[in-house]
């Protein structure tokens, strides 16, 4: 199987091997400005932007910054905004986008450099609805914190987060109303709402901390979380779901 | 980004925007039905509108003829008065709140709170004097022909 | 908070927040449903105000007077047409309102884009039927 895509990548590029790449530039220390810059490059089989981007870096362009790292959609570090959607670099093939490709910078962050952003402002939305686990109660001794399968199953999806920021940058409220934590931390928060384990103490608390007009609320299902995330996971589900038993649980007092 | 800040208030307010909007949904579609289909908006008359707000008898002669419907008055008079009500308070806290998803005008949150909750009431108190305006003795105050 | 731990960036400005419309086509329909959602919602509080205005001081004159102002405002024909905007500005507002109150209770999360196209069809239908009652 090596031996295979090895001869498929040493085969010459045909015409329609080529690909064409606009990427925004943006080196603090050089340029005032933003620009965007062509590269034109031989593209292989199975070729991802990714691929793409580290291929210009090596062989046209070193200057060209990148955040990557496990190159197999695991570690989420590598979100970009191609061609009009928020897309994991090493998860979008060359071959499925019509050229030229646009590439920027995560649309809505402050840009470091290149195709570099600042996450933080991210991680501190992340934070904000306290993404650890939080038991009432200790399990008896020796026990572990044993969590039923059907209870595991609420959130199979919502695991599966990467925190690539991708949702966030997506969304226009999260964008304009920097007190609404956005997309990806309220699934998080729908994360620990869900599991059992947690008991019924946090799992009130977790909503009550949620509940603002620039909480779950804020919410106007637009559903572009749900279009760019690239795990599959729907924010809008989670969000919609924790409004919706909020909004019980007040009503809950003529029940 | 600073931390939440819980309240009591939002969710309440958020149900009520639902409950209002689907309230609007059928009290609007009458407003429409009435106004529009019915009566035929070039043939409304301060006769045939207190005909409606008075004794709610709907008389129209438009695109579908002839259509005479009395309802019971009163009915009529709380459709029109939940109409406004729901209108204004759907109305204006959508539009407070596509003003304070703005992180520029949050510094000025109070003040435009406050605005809104006084204009909404000059509203409301507004279409309540319209509406009185609709029976004999406030007529006379307006209309003293 | 961030503030201080940011590095030498660079801010894009409030463009990117308010919506990227250099990218209009690639917005998805939830997307779409979410701009004439404000949209017609900000036409009809604006009407809203407009009407309580128009109709108050119009009472408040008298109910000769009255008439008068609604056969004025009535013979012109942009003031039918425009009728007609607030008619189909309402209608899908009513009709989309319907949808996101069915996304609030969980329901058809997963044919949001179905029910949107169905939206705006129903709307479109509503509002032709509507045309003649408002222009004859």
């Amino acid at each position: 199987m090596a031996t295979t895509q090895e001869t498929q990548r040493s085969e010459p590029a045909t015409a329609e091997g080529k690909a064409e790449l606009d990427v925004f530039r943006y080196i603090p220390e050089e340029d005032d400005e933003p620009h965007t810059e062509t590269y034109e490059i031989e593209t292989f089989e199975g070729m991802t932007v990714l691929d793409a981007l580290i291929k210009i870096r090596d062989e046209q362009d070193s200057s060209l910054t990148v955040r990557h790292s496990c190159r197999m959609a695991r570690c989420g570090s590598d979100a970009v905004y191609i061609n009009g959607t928020q897309r994991l670099a090493c998860n979008t093939q060359v071959s499925e986008l019509s050229q030229p490709i646009d590439v920027e910078p995560l649309p809505r962050f402050d840009v470091i450099r290149d195709l570099v952003v600042e996450m933080n402002e991210f991680y501190d939305r992340m934070e904000s609805v306290e993404p650890w686990f939080q038991p009432d109660h200790e399990p008896e001794t020796g026990e572990e914190y044993l969590q039923s399968p059907e209870n595991r199953k609420n959130i199979d999806t919502v695991l599966d987060c990467i925190w690539c920021g991708a949702c966030t940058s997506s969304c226009s409220p999260a964008a304009t109303d920097s007190d609404f934590p956005g997309p990806a931390a309220l699934a998080k928060a729908y994360r620990f709402y869900k599991d059992e384990r947690e008991g019924e103490e946090t799992r009130k608390r977790r909503l009550e901390m949620l509940e603002s007009s620039h909480g779950i609320y804020r919410c106007h299902t637009q559903f572009n979380c749900t279009e760019v995330c690239p795990k599959g996971i729907s924010p809008t589900e989670a969000i919609m779901e924790m409004s919706r038993d909020a909004v019980k649980e007040k009503l809950r007092f003529w029940r | 980004m600073s931390t939440q800040k819980p309240s009591k208030t939002a969710g309440w307010n958020w149900f009520l925007q639902r409950v209002t909007g689907v309230g609007l949904v059928v009290l609007l579609g009458f407003h429409f039905a009435v106004e529009h289909f019915i009566v035929g908006a070039a043939n409304v008359t301060a006769g045939n509108t207190v005909e409606r707000i008075t004794n709610g008898l709907i008389q129209g002669d438009h695109v579908l003829g002839q259509i005479t419907i009395n309802m019971p008055a009163f009915l009529y008079q709380a459709t029109a008065i939940s109409l406004l009500g729901f209108s204004v308070f759907h109305g204006m806290y959508g539009v407070y709140n596509v003003l304070m998803e703005q992180d520029t005008l949050r510094a000025y949150e109070k003040p435009i709170k406050y605005f809104f909750i006084v204009f909404s009431a000059a509203l409301f108190v507004q279409g309540i004097l319209i509406f009185l305006a609709f029976f004999e003795p406030f007529w006379q105050v307006y209309d003293p022909r | 908070m961030s503030q201080d731990r940011r590095v030498d960036s660079y801010d894009r400005g409030r463009i990117e927040d308010v919506g990227r419309w250099k990218d209009w086509a690639k917005h998805k329909p939830g997307m779409w449903a979410f701009y004439l959602h404000r949209f017609t919602g900000l036409v009809l509080s604006f009407y809203l105000v407009m009407h309580l205005t128009v109709l108050g001081t119009g009472f408040w004159l008298g109910h000769t007077e009255y008439t008068e102002i609604i056969h004025g405002l009535e013979s012109l024909f942009i003031v039918k047409l425009l009728e007609v905007g607030l008619f189909a500005a309402f209608v899908f507002h009513a009709l989309n309102g319907v949808r996101i109150v069915m996304f609030d209770m969980t329901i058809g999360l997963d044919v949001q884009e179905q029910l949107f196209y169905l939206s705006i069809a129903l709307s479109f239908a509503v509002v032709m039927v509507g045309v003649p009652f408002f222009l004859l």
